[in-house]
């Protein structure tokens, strides 16, 4: 028998090897109704007796010197119950962001909107009315904002030791993947195109802000939180606080969206855990719509000089790049990707030559962080709005440039791109994929907007509206076994015939309390329903990562087939001699076990599990391996538009957007289709809306607000087609690869090629708003009038 | 923006004279409440300065008798309470078919969530949506402040190309275009009594601190719109980046008597491009009495954005503006009713 390749330690017990009953169902999402009913309660819907009511006080400055800060004013309001300030907590007191140890009140501010105070109050009008009685005295230090500006200036002189922690890994340091000989690659060009792109700041726009409760009662720490990973919350939280982490529990029932902006606990978690050990009380913080913007992290904004050169008949010679990301105030190389832009640009298509740089530039705007595809949308922007631009320049289709340049392996593994001790990663290896069908997806997505109309468009009849086709792939190094490189499940099969499955990861609207039960069951052969899941919350469950990076399904999935797999062959060496068969004949589907050989020889499950002890339960664990240095894991797709272009209003209408995916297979197909819906919602609104705007002179974030920071509406959404192709990939589960965060890659790239098709204009700016396509046609208009002359 | 919002008192007004009596009283303190999507976002976000304060108390006018109502009559055309909803002038068989651009205007404001708390008077009074008006760091003329951050700042969407002075905001009013051009007049209560000024002089210019001629102890009780002659022609477009919840890049709206292929009594007014609801007078005048050509359309439009001084991150609002005139008119001659 042909040894399991499942993405798992230890040995599994074979495979059922059977018709799949339950996975690839498209069953209802659990919890829908209670969230839609309004009967889920929320981290911040929930109230304890004696609740105090947090706030905290916010640095106005980008870059200042605290001088002093005086909070008796505060401590003396009646019905303040504590501030915290740099003054009265320990010298080194950290919070933890993703990884990064941040000094929880410091002498320096690095950006608009960190907390130097925190309150807790009888309730939140005090609370609001104590931190204005804090006096903060500041000098105001000349803060960095362009990050190339800040390149070309020397270094800042530092005003205290800690005020840019971590800087020394990243800021400033080129990292570089390069392969053959760029020289070369451009010489045998018989094209080379160069362009420059732009990409803007962006925010998560959760529709649940920031909230948490934590309830200190002496021994015991209980957080309820609005976070992704109820583990790597309890973990920090506990280093921070100088706890065991056997005292911390925290719990995640419902999440109100996250898309990384909640991968970790927030500053207020911490601070209001601290409030509530030094106060004895439970303690509530959540923050308001607009301290979610101005203080939590953001998307990179990024500048990317792009130079491609390829031959006439369209074979891909060379890519140069240079990457200069605005990192803002990210405290350390973990709130940073070194390589995420070029990996992406290196890995998408094939190409002999590349030399590809990428420079992280600390400065003095909020904090970054994941956001839905960190680096990866923008690096797909530049990269597939450049090929249609070659693609032009060749006479060649778009689609079949791509086509020509299929890349079957890649050169840069995952855990190489994150390795910082190595500036410069030259490799000549070739490391093949697990599985890629990326060539079917732009076959579909390109068929399904009828790809061959495009000729025809240009022969409309002239009005004030055009319209035009395009569009753009992507991939992501996805399903890839993140740090900690653990990932744990736990099913337990009792006498009564309950099955209860226990992963410690959150639900962040994926659907993951849905489809990690759908695993187990189908593993187990029972129905969806007899499956039981404890998720959310760490007291039971074993270890399980964050819900970001689209690692839950590829992380969890094999080790909940392992954990289901185990338990389930102890109940058949139950079953066995109650049916007179050997266990390795057994088999079970919908709740029956049955013989193999005979399969109208049954015994139902649970006359199965009577046969239990009930002290003590089956129990089966779980535990996912990291990924193999080869093959590559990576999920695949691409995406096409058809839109309208009012050229007198600048308005652009999509009348139809196409997206086809390689996620391996959807173990919920109805839940996995969301997901991509979610996504081409966030690409449409960074293509054509969302600008996180600063004022220029004093660095402040001037969209603070929904209303000016303009997400998409439910009239601004396309209609749209998804397809979700299927591959066999024996490391996962059910070859469930991983799915939810990056549909909204290819979006912005795909709409603004089909702008071209329409207008004949390329534009490199992102957000594509009215303002700059009514400029770029009055200009184009000026040149083609003194053309004519 | 960072805060909650803050504690203040809140009076039910059951007539106009308490309300008055009640502004008069808190002497520039409180301000009228009545839909309260604007003034509760000001609030929260501690919007103030040395000339504006905010509220310390809130007198709400909804209980007033005959504030929330719209009423037909058939020689004194319409009357809107101040506190009718954005929701029914959007959907109010009084009002369409013969006053339909009110109804296009309110079905433009917000999302359906504003408009059904979002009041007329409200959509009048409003404050800019200037992103450093809206920020509680930058105490900008507005608020009594000596600068206007704006001008050299971050003005793509929400500012004038037209009649800038010491704020270069744009009035943000989907409204007030619209009954500019019907040549609606507010009936302002006050302690005084009440009066009635035709809307156009309602508004107040760039130089000033306040957008309307209010003072701290009145308030609009309602508006007055003549009746429309038959015949008459009624064209609202709005221009914004994202389909809902967005304010006007452009607006125009465009009120005209055609007879005969005639154009008579001409109204164009333009929202999101000036201080206040723009009457495009000289446009006006180069179409009274003629029909409507497609040439004549050009020069109509031309005349429109005549004046127009964009800021160096705005200028594609004339072109934008000019081709919105065009379509309204176009429209105009196209619709039959």
């Amino acid at each position: 028998m042909a040894e399991s390749k499942l993405l798992v330690k230890g040995t599994v017990p074979p495979p059922l090897d059977r018709d799949l009953t339950v996975v690839g169902k498209s069953l209802d999402r659990r919890g829908a109704v209670e969230k839609v009913t309004g009967q889920a309660r929320y981290a911040g819907d929930i109230k304890l007796p004696g609740m105090l009511y947090g706030k905290t006080l916010h640095c106005p400055h980008p870059r200042a010197r605290i001088v002093k800060i005086d909070a008796s004013k505060a401590e003396a309001l009646p019905g303040v119950r504590a501030v915290l300030t740099k003054e009265n907590t320990p010298k080194g007191w950290r919070t933890t962001w993703y990884r990064v140890p941040q000094l929880a009140f410091p002498e320096c501010i690095t950006y608009e909107g960190m907390e130097v105070a925190a309150v807790a109050a009888d309730d939140i009008i005090i609370a609001q009315k104590a931190l204005e009685l804090i006096d903060v005295e500041y000098e105001v230090l000349k803060p960095m904002f362009d990050a190339e500006q800040t390149l070309a200036a020397p270094l800042p002189q530092l005003v205290a030791d800690e005020e840019y922690p971590g800087r020394e890994m990243f800021d400033r340091k080129p990292y570089i993947i390069k392969r053959g000989d760029i020289e070369r690659g451009f010489a045998e060009a018989d094209v080379v195109v160069e362009e420059t792109y732009t990409t803007q700041v962006s925010h998560h726009g959760t529709i649940q802000t920031r909230a948490c409760i934590a309830d200190w009662d002496g021994h015991n720490l209980t957080v309820w939180d609005a976070v992704q990973g109820v583990w790597n919350a309890k973990l920090a939280l506990a280093d921070s606080l100088g706890l065991s982490p056997d005292n911390v529990r925290v719990i995640v029932k419902y999440l109100g969206g996250g898309f990384g902006s909640k991968a970790w606990s927030q500053r207020i978690t911490y601070f209001a855990a601290k409030l509530s050990m030094v106060t004895g009380r439970p303690v509530r913080m959540e923050r308001t719509r607009g301290e979610e913007f101005v203080n939590h992290s953001r998307r990179y904004d990024i500048k990317m000089y792009l130079k491609m050169g390829a031959k006439k008949d369209g074979t891909l010679t060379a890519i140069q790049q240079k990457a200069v990301v605005n990192a803002g105030a990210a405290a350390d190389k973990d709130n940073y990707y070194i390589m995420q832009v070029i990996w992406h640009t290196s890995n998408l298509h094939a190409c002999p030559n590349v030399y590809l740089e990428q420079i992280g530039v600390y400065t003095n705007k909020q904090i970054t962080g994941p956001t839905r595809s960190p680096m990866n949308m923008q690096a797909i922007f530049a990269l597939e709005s450049h090929m249609d631009r070659l693609a032009m320049e060749l006479g060649m289709d778009p689609l079949q440039f791509r086509m020509k340049n299929y890349a079957t392996y890649q050169t840069v593994g995952a855990d190489a791109a994150r390795d910082l001790s190595e500036q410069v990663k030259s490799y000549a290896k070739e490391i093949p994929y697990s599985s890629k069908i990326l060539d079917q997806c732009m076959k579909l997505a390109t068929d399904a907007i009828g790809w061959e109309k495009r000729r025809g468009l240009k022969q409309l009849p002239e009005t004030t509206k055009k319209r035009g086709i395009g569009m753009a792939s992507y991939l992501v190094m996805q399903g890839v076994g993140l740090v900690p490189y653990a990932a744990e499940a736990k099913v337990v099969i009792r006498k009564d015939g309950t099955i209860d499955l226990f992963v410690g990861v959150v639900d962040i609207g994926g659907g993951q309390q849905t489809i990690l039960p759908m695993i187990a069951a189908e593993e187990l052969g029972v129905g969806a329903d007899d499956v039981d899941v404890i998720i959310g919350d760490t007291k039971e469950t074993p270890y399980g990562p964050s819900c970001h990076a689209s690692r839950c399904t590829p992380e969890m999935g094999p080790a909940i087939v392992q954990a289901a797999a185990v338990a389930r062959q102890q109940l058949f060496e139950l079953a066995a001699p109650m049916m007179g068969a050997k266990v390795e004949e057994l088999r079970s589907q919908n709740g029956k076990i049955y013989v193999k050989s005979n399969p109208s020889k049954t015994l139902p499950f649970k006359i199965a599990c009577a046969g239990i002890d009930v002290e003590k339960p089956l129990i089966g664990m779980g535990s996912r391996a990291p990924n193999p240095a080869e093959p590559m894991m990576a999920t695949f797709g691409a995406q096409a538009v058809e839109l309208e272009v009012d050229t007198e209003t600048g308005q652009v209408e999509i009348l139809k957007l196409t997206a086809a995916q390689d996620f391996g297979k959807a173990i919920n197909p109805k839940l996995c289709v969301s997901q991509v819906y979610g996504g081409i919602e966030f690409g449409v609104g960074y293509a054509l809306m969302e600008e996180g705007l600063y004022d220029s002179k004093t660095g402040k974030l001037l969209t603070n607000n929904l209303h000016q920071y303009r997400m998409p509406t439910a009239l601004d959404y396309p209609r749209s087609e998804v397809y979700l192709t299927e591959v066999e990939d024996p490391y996962f589960a059910y070859s469930a690869k991983g799915a939810g965060e990056n549909t909204n890659a290819p979006t912005p790239a795909a709409i603004r090629n089909a702008l071209y098709d329409a207008i004949g204009i390329w534009f490199n700016d992102l957000p594509i708003t009215p303002d700059k396509i009514l400029q770029a046609i009055n200009q184009d208009h000026q040149r083609k009038k003194k053309g004519v002359r | 923006m960072l805060f909650e919002l803050p504690a203040f008192e809140h009076i039910d007004a059951k007539d106009v004279k308490e309300a008055v009596t009640c502004l008069k009283a808190y002497d520039g303190k409180a301000s009228v409440i009545a839909g309260a999507t604007d003034l509760l976002a000001l609030m929260k976000d501690r919007i103030e300065g040395p000339k504006l304060k905010v509220p310390a108390a809130l007198v709400n006018i909804k209980n007033i008798f005959g504030i929330g109502r719209i009423t037909r009559e058939k020689e004194a055309g319409l009357r809107m309470g101040a506190a009718v909803t954005l929701s029914r002038i959007a959907a109010s068989g009084e009002i369409t078919p013969k006053f339909g651009i009110l109804s296009q205007a309110a079905r433009m404001v917000g999302t359906t969530q504003i408009r059904n708390m979002g009041t007329l008077g409200g959509n009048l009074c409003q404050r800019p949506r200037c992103v450093y008006f809206r920020h509680p760091h930058f105490v900008c003329f507005k608020k009594g402040g000596t600068r206007c951050y704006a001008a050299a700042g971050e003005h793509r969407f929400y500012h004038s190309i037209l009649k800038k002075g010491k704020c270069v905001m744009a009035h943000p009013s989907d409204m007030a275009p619209a009954l500019v051009a019907l040549k609606a007049g507010a009936v302002i209560a006050g302690v005084e009594g009440e009066r009635t000024v035709p809307l156009r002089d309602f508004f107040l210019g760039p130089d000033d601190i306040g957008e309307t001629i209010l003072k701290s102890d009145e308030f609009i009780l309602a508006v007055e719109v003549p009746d429309q002659p038959a015949g008459t022609r009624q064209i609202f477009l709005k221009q914004r980046v994202r389909q809902a919840a967005d304010f006007a890049l452009a607006s125009v709206a465009t009120v005209a008597r055609i007879t005969d292929g005639i154009c008579k009594d001409i109204s164009i007014v333009l929202g999101g491009v000036a201080p206040l609801p723009y009457v495009a007078k000289t446009a006006g005048e180069v179409i009274e009495g003629h029909a409507l050509t497609k040439r004549l359309i050009s020069d109509v439009a031309e005349a429109a954005l005549e004046g127009a001084r964009p800021l160096p991150m705005n200028q594609y609002k004339v072109d934008l503006t000019r081709a919105m005139v065009k379509r309204a008119l176009t429209s105009m001659i196209e619709s039959n009713t």
